[in-house]
């Protein structure tokens, strides 16, 4: 480009023209943030007063046993067809029924389908927006319209994270652990913070004997398996004691730590002369979690083995060895303090694990 | 052609496609970062942290908070803390060598004994004098280190070696968090895949005129004073902006040192913070990365635009000065070190795009404003100014920084609404107004002395004294 052609590209009369775009654009923003904070005042009083009525109907929910007929006042009415007040009292009504059960419960799920907004989420549930239909499925299973349960299990596997994580957590809440089965074909990740989510919902459930947990343990998933190592631990599925230890040779090291997890949990006759095989195989993190395993699970005749490891560089496994030794028999670790003079590292061990056995 | 005119196009042609690159970044982070925060809040709308919060299953946190003379504030400040929603929480204070009673206020305040500790020295730092922890259960999260004095870097390292849990979450000690910080900085690290997560920033924001109460924040008020309120609109842009959409392209290099979170292992394994430089937060970050690039394992460095931390930014004109000096040292520094990344295809995104990124459009940024207000001022006192033109590329410059100020505030709005009372919205606007003509020209001239103090390899923090959100300082 030679001077006059690029003096003639940013000429003024360009420039100016520019300027006088993005002055437009300035003055448009501002426009649209006025109205984008009117509009948000105006809803903010019509949820006033919609949330006046419903605050009387709540009240019957939560008094009466039967709730009384359902009539919606002519001043709100026309409130009532704006999607916007229809969200904000599905909202509503999903916040005060995470917090009661029952008759007062089931009260709550009657004012939602009698105002009709069971169509809205049914409606969220089929459209092709992801987190609508995410939406519409956690409003359906947060009020129990359990004939809707067929649609949404095939949810379960959906390409989404969030539709999937929302399917899931309906079928677990609708249908507890047998709604697990969705485990069984389960083709994409099941992240960390869903496995809490799920646990968590699965807490006040009774586990039985989840018979499909030994071919969850074998799943091509690698997030199926480290649930299902999880789900063995918490609930002390022994029967799967074999299953879990072919988990130590996935090469998966969060997959080996947590399989050594349940391995403490629970442990066979011959567990702690595995996890002890494993030990040399495995990072520092996951020995650490062998020992650690050993304080609950160890013996007398682990003792040697501990007492070998106190000649490790890493003072993190140290510290777990000596914790292992004082839970295992308290007369040897009082006599490893004499055992060690000299040794500052190991001494200061010692001094932290006394203190802790102390507090 | 002489050698003189071929020089004067370069530096014309140079400067313009400088220019150009640069305003186009802006256009791409601006288009860019609005997918990313939509699609962060849709996400999110449906998710329930109190689980987390209760949760046995809930990954442990240490909260690490470097202390240094703030005996005035640190058992509000550590309350605050110790009210934090998480359970599975270990809050750190480490007293760096203070010169006041911090130390005794904390012991006498949470009951605290000293006890028998292994400090670990995984990586290098001064000496630990003592760690305390509390009798009353109530404080059973808190531990205190006491240490030789050696700088925040120091102290962080100090921290994340005493420290027990996975994941470290590390902060400036006087920082408001809301309630819910946790909970919302700890998601990302549980959502990772085959990339592993190895760092999550929060978004800061100017608590002046704000009110607080027992440590916790209570209203938003956009700040009084007009230094501080024109960061408030520096914030917005920067984080809702332009770290949104860094981290979209998992190209963000600083998280900031006053709110951020770190996988314990992979911060320990690249070597903490290095106390050498005073740019230790994104020092770290940038090292972080380089690791795991080096080593070929995938990872993601995550941002979530929440407001969870608020900050008492500088009211004056001295102290932010010495803020934004420091800060571009730290930039400066932080480059030097890992410049083989430069434009090395060996480093990915990092070294193509992110680095570049920064070495051009933020570190050399305020060097080539100075240089072209010497140049202006040079060809002005010559006469060789053809002001018609300049005036119209003065326009066409403040427009543009004008409607990138708009859409800033906008997305805030239109996202998570801090400022609800209109007339703070008008004031922030108008201040955004002086901001081409008075505070950016401070903030370029407080970089060239960082620029000078590197030269004369001055590396001291500067004194920042703050004002406390005692009710003082609140907004009447």
């Amino acid at each position: 480009m030679n001077s006059d052609a690029f003096f003639r590209l940013i000429a003024p009369a360009h420039l100016y023209f520019a300027a006088m775009i993005f002055g437009i654009g300035t003055i448009i923003m501002v426009i649209m943030i006025y109205a984008f904070l009117y509009v948000k005042k105006k809803r903010f009083r019509t949820k006033l007063l919609v949330e006046g009525q419903l605050n009387e109907w709540i009240s019957d929910a939560l008094t009466e046993n039967e709730l009384p007929a359902i009539v919606i006042p002519e001043n709100i009415a026309r409130y009532f067809k704006q999607p916007a007040i229809r969200q904000f009292v599905t909202d509503s009504l999903i916040n005060i029924k995470k917090n009661v059960t029952g008759s007062v419960g089931d009260n709550l799920v009657k004012l939602y389908e009698i105002l009709e907004l069971k169509e809205d989420s049914v409606h969220k549930l089929r459209s092709l927006v992801w987190y609508k239909r995410a939406k519409g499925i956690y409003e359906l299973y947060m009020m129990q319209q359990r004939n809707e349960l067929a649609d949404i299990l095939e949810y379960t596997n959906s390409n989404n994270e969030f539709v999937r994580m929302e399917a899931q957590t309906a079928i677990i809440g609708f249908s507890g652990f047998d709604g697990l089965v969705f485990l069984d074909s389960l083709v994409y990740p099941l992240y960390e913070w869903q496995q809490i989510k799920l646990l968590e919902q699965l807490n006040a459930v009774n586990p039985g004997d989840m018979p499909h947990l030994p071919l969850w343990l074998k799943s091509e998933n690698s997030y199926v398996v480290h649930f299902a190592l999880k789900l063995a631990e918490i609930y002390q599925q022994f029967h799967v004691h074999d299953d879990v230890v072919l988990c130590l040779q996935n090469e998966n090291d969060k997959i080996r730590k947590q399989a050594i997890k349940t391995l403490g949990s629970i442990a066979a006759e011959n567990t702690v002369d595995i996890l002890k095989e494993q030990y040399k195989k495995e990072t520092p993190g996951n020995r650490r979690v062998i020992l650690t395993q050993l304080i609950s699970i160890g013996t007398e005749s682990d003792l040697d083995f501990l007492n070998s490891l106190l000649q490790e560089d890493d003072d993190n496994l140290k510290l777990e060895a000596v914790r292992a030794i004082s839970a295992i028999n308290e007369t040897v670790f009082s006599d490893l303090e004499q055992k060690s003079p000299g040794n500052t590292v190991l001494l200061s061990i010692i001094k932290q694990v006394k203190y802790e056995n102390a507090a | 052609m002489s050698i003189a005119q071929i020089a004067m196009d370069l530096l014309t042609y140079g400067l313009f496609l400088y220019a150009v690159l640069l305003l186009l970044s802006y256009i791409f982070i601006g288009l860019f970062s609005i997918g990313e925060t939509r699609e962060y809040m849709q996400k999110n709308a449906l998710t329930d942290y109190r689980l987390l919060a209760s949760s046995p299953h809930a990954p442990s946190v240490s909260i690490l908070a470097p202390a240094y003379n703030e005996g005035a504030t640190i058992i509000e400040n550590v309350r605050s803390l110790l009210s934090l929603y998480y359970s599975n929480l270990e809050v750190i204070i480490i007293n760096d060598g203070s010169k006041d009673d911090s130390l005794q206020k904390l012991i006498d305040g949470y009951q605290l004994e000293k006890i028998d500790y292994h400090v670990q020295y995984k990586i290098p730092t001064k000496e630990v004098k003592g760690i305390y922890k509390s009798r009353n259960p109530a404080f059973r999260k808190l531990v205190v280190i006491d240490k030789v004095n050696g700088g925040k870097a120091d102290a962080l390292n100090v921290g994340i070696n005493v420290s027990a849990n996975d994941y470290i979450v590390c902060i400036d000690v006087d920082c408001i968090l809301e309630q819910d910080a946790i909970l919302k900085m700890v998601k990302p690290f549980l959502e990772e895949t085959d990339a592993r997560v190895i760092a999550s920033g929060g978004v800061v924001r100017i608590a002046n005129s704000c009110e607080i109460k027992d440590g916790r924040l209570v209203k938003v008020h956009l700040p009084d004073n007009y230094w501080a309120r024109m960061q408030s609109l520096e914030y917005i842009r920067a984080f809702i902006l332009g770290r949104m959409a860094w981290a979209r392209l998992n190209g963000l290099l600083l998280i900031s040192g006053a709110f951020g979170a770190f996988d314990k292992q992979v911060a320990i394994s690249a070597g903490g913070y290095d106390h050498k430089t005073v740019g230790e937060d994104m020092e770290l970050v940038v090292r972080m990365r380089r690791y795991m690039e080096e080593r070929k394992v995938p990872y993601k460095v995550t941002y979530i635009p929440d407001p969870l931390c608020w900050t008492e930014a500088p009211t004056t004109r001295k102290i932010l000065g010495r803020q934004r000096n420091r800060w571009t040292r730290g930039t400066i520094e932080t480059l030097k070190f890992h410049k083989v990344m430069f434009f090395n295809p060996k480093y990915h995104l990092l070294g193509m795009l992110s680095y570049p990124y920064w070495f051009f459009f933020e570190m050399l940024a305020p060097v080539i404003e100075f240089f072209g207000m010497i140049v202006f001022v040079l060809m002005a006192i010559s006469g060789l100014i053809n002001w018609y033109l300049f005036t119209a590329l003065l326009v066409f410059i403040v427009s543009f920084g004008y409607f990138y100020s708009a859409f800033a505030a906008y997305m805030e709005v239109t996202t998570y609404n801090m400022y609800r009372r209109r007339t703070d919205m008008m004031k922030l606007l108008i201040t955004a107004l002086s901001e081409p003509f008075y505070f950016h020209p401070f903030v370029v001239w407080s970089a060239i002395k960082g620029y000078v103090d590197i030269i004369r390899k001055k590396n001291s923090w500067g004194e920042m004294t703050r004002q406390g959100f005692g009710p003082a300082a609140a907004k009447k």
